[in-house]
């Protein structure tokens, strides 16, 4: 049964960079409560953008989108930081602080939750025993009190979502999570995520740029062509004619 | 065939021509500094070939044996001398955590801040610490204190800049996934600023150390406590022989003292 | 699909990730050094009545440092220039000499074995004694003026360079070297066709850098007596002439200031 609850709702977004580029030209989508989301499109059509704006590393020129009834347009300071909490993001690059351990990594999905005790890294046990069970699921528990740069690709990965799922976030953005990874790994990595996020039942958009995963694991695909939506449908919708049109649109170069 | 090897020939003749007319202009400048330098400062061969037989009568007759028997006199001025090196370290350490991050252009968004920091670091620097420390004793008077300060106002301009330039390579990402998951300014910079940092952190900071005791030990030269004084004194009473052993024990502290940073820095990178 | 819920009991796991261990060695680290910094302060006297006296007296110092005496400039020129021209032939000095000795000093370039442990003893020796000190001995052998100071920058600059070149002879790849001993070429052919061209860049960079911090030492050199600005800071200073002090100082950082973007400048060029 599925909810037809709008978490978030984008209106018309647009992002400009300084310097002339318009990454997104008018984008507008809802994304449902509790479903996987997959965008898809060429490298440089606004994927990346897009999820930034969300929780606003990137800053958002014009256009709304509002997550579970907050706008992130113009939010700051400590307001955009509550925002944040409430959405959490893994990276293509990981991102993972290599220095430290995999549970000092997971346990930073709290920080927010902290104040002086975060900037010296002591959290309660509590959240040190809830890291691990979320590692251990990710099948991790063997790697806990190893440095995070030990680690394989994959690994990381999953560490990157722990670290997530930590937040206790509404929602979670997948930015481009298995790019960097070999496609064993990127399959794994990516059965993880959709699994976690199904048992946490938290809402999902993931950012790819393969046909094949956005196939396997949607719920529903969106279409991005150089910072417009130019597809919206299920999984079973994305036929040949519609990937022709995302992929190899030859008409505008430059 | 033949046009096309002497084509070939002339651009290869062609592409060896910059670099050497570079080299070229370069020794010509070298050159023409050195008479100009020569030239003015009185450089003069004959004078050194005076001075040889004398700078040998000299260390013949006045310098060695060192007079051991005088060693005691200098403990004192080493321990001070380690005492200045120290204190100024760790405030020139402290001084350029605050001086670094200002100064890094990825920590701090407002470019007139990083400018500020690297001036005052450049600033710093420019003057070298017998300088600071000349200025420094007469405004405290003679004694380690001037020197100690001297040596940290330099040795924070050093550290201030290798600080900001360790700090602008780290990776960023790390900072931008600790900013999505709401963590405050301080959080991230404890978090994922300073692991990266921290290698750098220690080799810089020890090597700040050890060029401290050179500093501590020559700012005496000017009143500024450490063995430089004892040296001075020693020289002012011709006492040369002493001044050897003084000598001894600058070269001994210098040794000991990189040698136990060297090991120190070795088994904390180690662990890092 | 896995459903954990902690396999480790609680005693396990808090040892597992515990970092108390580290935590208290890094504690009792901290607490010896922060008890040493008191220790060394209360050895020098320096206690928190000072400090505040000392910065008192230092405000009105720099306050009356201003407006610094422009009227000294025509003096201080030209013992600027003459620091600059102490480094130069300081500097050059170095060089020639250090790449000499790094030829016997390099393990796989000197004639007589065990002649590199020597001579590396010897640069280490000229590193360890500060440039100063130098001055000061040259100063009693052959008097005041610039001589000295030149020497002193030079020895102190064979030091370092001889240091550093003797490791990247060392370090060129012994393919090369190899190929050209086997065309019969002699020692010293070898080195300036085979050795230096490897090696030019580091040469290059190394001794702008020598040079750069050779008109810091330059410039304080004076101070005992071995030429340049240097005698200028102790005059003004003991005569407690203020504004003429701001302005050796000034006239020390542009001339520190120039010669650091010249070696920025060359040193990019180089690449």
């Amino acid at each position: 049964m599925k909810q037809k609850d709008v978490l978030i709702k984008i209106s018309d977004l647009k992002k400009s960079f300084p310097g002339g580029t318009e990454a997104l030209k008018g984008v507008s989508f809802d994304v449902y409560r509790g479903e996987l989301l997959v965008i898809v499109g060429a490298s440089g059509a606004g994927k990346s953008t897009l999820l930034r704006c969300i929780n606003g590393l990137s800053a958002i020129s014009s256009g709304s989108i509002v997550v579970d009834g907050i706008e992130v347009n113009g939010l700051k300071g400590k307001k955009l930081r509550q925002l944040r909490t409430d959405v959490g993001m893994i990276f293509q690059s990981f991102n993972i602080v290599n220095r430290k351990r995999v549970i000092d990594n997971a346990l930073h999905g709290r920080l927010a939750y902290y104040g002086l005790r975060g900037v010296l890294g002591l959290y309660s046990f509590e959240d040190k025993k809830k890291a691990f069970e979320i590692l251990a699921r990710l099948d991790l528990e063997k790697q806990v009190a190893k440095r995070a740069d030990q680690l394989s690709g994959g690994q990381k990965q999953r560490v990157a979502i722990a670290r997530a799922i930590m937040q206790e976030p509404k929602v979670l953005l997948a930015d481009e999570p298995v790019a960097s990874l070999d496609p064993g790994a990127s399959s794994k990595v990516l059965g993880y995520l959709h699994k976690i996020c199904q048992e946490e039942d938290i809402t999902a958009i993931v950012s790819l740029h393969q046909i094949d995963y956005a196939r396997n694991y949607a719920d529903r695909i969106i279409g991005l062509t150089e910072g417009v939506v130019t597809f919206e449908g299920g999984p079973e919708d994305l036929d040949d004619e519609a990937i022709q049109e995302l992929y190899f649109n030859e008409e505008e170069e430059e | 065939m033949d046009r096309n090897m002497e084509n070939n020939l002339a651009q290869l003749k062609k592409s060896r021509r910059p670099g050497q007319l570079r080299l070229l202009f370069a020794i010509i400048l070298v050159i023409v500094a050195v008479i100009w330098s020569w030239a003015g400062t009185g450089f003069s061969i004959p004078a050194i070939m005076r001075g040889v037989p004398r700078i040998y009568n000299f260390i013949i007759d006045d310098l060695i044996p060192p007079r051991f028997d005088s060693w005691q006199k200098f403990l004192n001025p080493t321990l001070q001398t380690l005492y200045m090196a120290y204190v100024g370290a760790i405030f020139a350490i402290i001084l350029s955590l605050g001086l670094g991050i200002i100064s890094a252009n990825n920590l701090i968004s407002n470019r007139l801040i990083v400018y500020l920091g690297r001036g005052i670091s450049s600033f710093l620097r420019a003057v070298p610490a017998v300088a600071w420390a000349v200025i420094l004793v007469a405004a405290v008077g003679l004694g380690p204190f001037a020197g100690t300060i001297a040596i940290a106002l330099g040795g924070a301009g050093m550290l201030g800049k290798t600080y900001a330039d360790s700090l602008e390579e780290i990776d960023m990402g790390q900072v931008e996934a600790l900013k999505a998951v709401g963590a405050s300014w301080f959080q991230v910079l404890t978090q994922a600023v300073l692991p990266q940092f921290l290698p750098d952190f220690f080799t810089w900071s020890f090597y700040r150390f050890d060029l401290n005791i050179r500093s501590a030990a020559v700012v005496g030269l000017v009143g500024a406590g450490g063995l430089g004084f004892s040296l001075d004194t020693a020289i002012r009473l011709f006492q040369f022989r002493e001044a050897t052993m003084g000598i001894l024990w600058i070269f001994g502290l210098i040794l000991i003292v990189e040698f136990i940073t060297a090991k120190s820095r070795d088994k904390i990178l180690e662990g890092l | 699909m896995k459903k954990v819920n902690n396999p480790l009991n609680e005693k396990e796991f808090k040892a597992l990730i515990s970092k108390r261990k580290d935590n208290l060695f890094y504690l009792i680290i901290l607490i010896f050094m922060t008890f040493f910094l008191f220790f060394s302060l209360s050895q020098m006297n320096i206690n928190p009545a000072r400090v505040i006296r000392g910065f008192s007296t230092l405000s009105d110092l720099i306050k009356n440092m201003f407006p610094p005496d422009f009227g000294q400039l025509s003096r201080l020129w030209p013992l600027a220039i003459e620091s600059i021209q102490i480094a130069i032939l300081g500097t050059v000095l170095g060089i020639i000499f250090s790449i000499t000795l790094s030829m016997f000093a390099a393990k796989n370039l000197t004639p007589i074995p065990g002649l590199g442990v020597v001579l590396k003893g010897f640069f280490a020796f000229t590193r360890a004694v500060p440039a100063l000190v130098w001055a000061l001995l040259f100063i009693t052998a052959v008097g005041l003026g610039t001589l000295p100071g030149i020497l002193a920058l030079g020895v102190n600059s064979i030091g370092m360079l001889g240091k550093v070149f003797s490791e990247s002879f060392e370090n060129i790849n012994k393919a090369t070297i190899e190929g050209l001993n086997s065309t019969g070429a002699s020692r010293m052919q070898v080195f300036f066709q085979g050795v230096v061209p490897e090696t030019i860049p580091i040469i290059l960079s190394w001794s702008l850098f020598r040079f750069d911090i050779n008109i810091r030492y330059s410039s304080i050199l004076g101070v005992v007596g071995a030429g340049g600005i240097g005698w200028e800071l102790v005059r003004a200073s003991r005569m407690r002439d203020y504004p003429a002090l701001l302005m050796v100082i000034l006239v020390i950082l542009v001339m520190v200031y120039a010669v650091e973007q010249f070696t920025g400048y060359a040193r990019r060029v180089v690449r």
